[in-house]
């Protein structure tokens, strides 16, 4: 997502709610359009700072995963696009940090794009993929269940 | 817990295995929250079930036992890598408002759920 495209989201999100047929606004006197307009600039400003925060995270992956490897971000993208199966895992991997907060998540994640580019080889990328995929969806508890069972 | 006696193996812990009283024990805080927990595990390879729930004639039931994959081992590896990389210079990793999730110490962060 982009900050071009939060604004968009956020006329359609509250639209919904304030045009809707159970109104969530509250009665008395910010009802009706002051209401939807309050409403509407409250959630343009909290997309516009997500929508800040998703890219802030990806570029912070990218950028830990190419000075690991010692490489330009490009040239780790491109080193990735040669891989099989590579241009897929970088974007699988920076859409997930977009949604990840915690930082041990984020540093796992740039390590696999890190290996990835470094070892090259279409095992690596099959590993860094399943990886990538439970890092992003798992949350702490499972995590510590993971650790407990180690 | 009553069928817990001084010297009884029921929680005796094999390595690279854990059954749901264990997990219980060492993260009291996932009480009644196992069920939900395990299998995200297992839908990612990392842990397979080895010793489904059982219950016999006499005793206590049995609960269930995971043990991690070769897969979950190569992964543990790695966060284990993650954290020493944190530990070892956390001030290269600028995240405001984040925080640890999977590779803190059980229990090390649970103030600030």
């Amino acid at each position: 997502m982009t900050d071009d495209r939060a604004p968009d989201l956020a006329v359609g999100i509250t639209s919904g709610v304030v045009g809707g047929a159970v109104s969530l606004t509250p009665a008395g006197p910010l009802g009706g359009a002051a209401a939807a307009a309050v409403v509407d600039a409250g959630v343009r400003a909290v997309m516009r700072g997500l929508s800040r925060r998703f890219s802030q995270r990806s570029g912070h992956v990218l950028a830990l995963a190419a000075k690991r490897a010692r490489l330009a971000p490009q040239e780790l993208q491109e080193r990735l696009a040669q891989i099989p199966g590579g241009e897929e895992l970088l974007i699988r991997t920076l859409m997930a940090a977009a949604s990840v907060a915690a930082e041990d998540k984020l540093v796992a994640l740039s390590l696999a794009l890190a290996r990835t580019a470094t070892e090259g080889t279409e095992t690596e990328v099959t590993f860094e993929s399943q990886f990538v995929a439970a890092v992003s969806d798992l949350g702490q508890p499972t995590g510590e269940c993971f650790r407990a069972s180690g | 817990m009553t069928h817990v006696e001084v010297g009884d193996l029921t929680y005796a812990k094999v390595p690279g295995q854990i059954n749901d009283g264990q997990l219980e024990l060492v993260l009291p805080w996932i009480t009644g929250l196992v069920d939900p927990l395990m299998p995200g595990l297992e839908r990612h390879g990392l842990i397979e079930l080895v010793q489904p729930e059982a219950q016999y004639a006499a005793g206590p039931p049995r609960g269930r036992t995971w043990r991690i994959t070769p897969f979950g081992t190569q992964a543990l590896e790695r966060l284990r890598e993650v954290g020493a990389l944190l530990a070892a210079d956390p001030d290269k990793v600028p995240v405001p408002g984040s925080r640890s999730a999977w590779t803190s110490k059980p229990g090390s962060d649970r103030g600030q759920l």
